[in-house]
């Protein structure tokens, strides 16, 4: 045998375990919860649009000077987004302010949305989230949506805080890190990484810490 | 016509070893590999109304290398270093457990990109083609990061010949 064969051969052996047997219940369950969050996730693009037509349409990107790092720009229908440099195939993911009306919760008024942006056009695949429970600028984290896989896409985990915050940190994979951020607004945060993560935090410019609110990411 | 949840199952129950498997070759780890071919298939049920039957098994592969490049997509991860192994894949076809050993040791030393490459070619026996489509890289990236995963297991470069 070649040396490739011979590796071809150590890969089909068997490990030295028993693979665990498959949990069909676990498995349909979560399944299920991705494909109720993905057609969401759909109706909510296409309220994006029509958004875009009832304020002047012009939601063209802005391209910023090329350089590294996130930025915020300001497109011509005054509504800001946020370029994540994150690219997904031929697009990047941009976060953008949507309104939202809760019937259940008038403190509740905006909300943000990730989508992917092709050469600078209108975001599209968008996966919203927004506060639920009191305040949508009640100081700490808020709307925290952890990564998922849309329609073979796969989302950074995004969320904004409320409050002057200089440095969002949390735990990836075992690792603390230091989250990039962008102003959605006065007041206002986003914030985004590739992965999932815990213990979010958030500190002010002096190195301290800031209330958490509601840090821990949502999924499906 | 919609697919029903009975044939999902069937599909299920009949990939899934092959999965962990393909799992633990990508990620070294047997409880990484149960979780991420378990997430696979949940990823794969939620789409299965769009997903053919022919195409069943290569969406919950795609979904699967990707989940698995994209869990090392971390800051602060230190990646695999071009520290070749003492010897190529062990020949001693009685002494399983070195050879087991040898391997999973073997492909910690590739970049993520570079052992998604190795395993869907020569374990999932994937086209080429194929591979660059499912993890969104250009044919010739495909071919390089395939040759030097070769060469850091010490596997010479060879013509692929008439196997795609």
């Amino acid at each position: 045998m070649t040396e490739l064969e011979d590796l071809r051969a150590a890969l089909r052996e068997p490990p030295d375990y028993a693979p665990r047997p498959l949990d069909l219940g676990a498995v349909m369950t979560t399944g299920g919860r991705i494909r109720r969050r993905r057609r969401l996730a759909t109706g909510a693009a296409g309220g994006l649009a029509v958004l875009a037509l009832l304020v002047g349409g012009n939601a063209v990107l802005q391209r910023p000077d090329p350089g590294p790092g996130p930025a915020a720009v300001q497109p011509a229908a005054g509504r800001t987004v946020v370029r994540t440099g994150i690219k997904d195939g031929t697009g990047e993911w941009v976060l953008v302010e949507k309104p939202v009306v809760l019937d259940t919760n008038p403190e509740v008024t905006f909300g943000i949305m990730l989508g992917r942006s092709i050469d600078g056009g209108e975001p599209v695949g968008g996966v919203m989230s927004n506060e639920v429970e009191g305040s949508d600028s009640a100081p700490g984290f808020h709307a925290v949506q952890g990564r998922m896989d849309v329609d073979g896409h796969t989302n950074p985990t995004f969320g904004y805080y409320a409050g002057p915050a200089a440095k969002i940190t949390a735990t990836v994979d075992g690792v603390t890190v230091t989250l990039d951020q962008a102003p959605l607004r006065d007041g206002i945060q986003v914030f985004w990484v590739m992965g999932d993560v815990s213990g979010l935090a958030a500190y002010d410019a002096d190195g301290k810490k800031l209330p958490e609110g509601n840090n821990t990411p949502g999924v499906g | 016509m919609a697919r029903g949840d009975d044939e999902f199952v069937e599909f299920a129950r009949a990939s899934s070893a092959r999965l962990q498997q393909a799992a633990y070759l990508l990620t070294g780890d047997r409880h990484d590999a149960e979780d991420a071919a378990q997430t696979a298939l949940a990823r794969t049920y939620a789409a299965w109304s769009r997903v053919r039957r022919s195409d069943a098994y290569a969406y919950a592969r795609t979904v699967l290398a990707n989940l698995v490049i994209d869990q090392w997509r971390r800051p602060m991860r230190e990646y695999a270093t071009d520290v070749l192994p003492e010897q190529p894949v062990p020949r001693d076809l009685a002494d399983d457990v070195t050879r087991r050993r040898w391997l999973i040791q073997a492909l910690d030393r590739l970049s993520p990109r570079e052992r998604a490459v190795v395993v869907m070619r020569h374990y999932l026996d994937v086209a080429e083609a194929d591979v660059a489509r499912e993890l969104d890289l250009s044919l010739g990236t495909v071919k390089s990061l395939n040759s030097r995963g070769l060469a850091k297991l010490r596997i010479p470069a060879q013509r692929e010949g008439v196997r795609r």
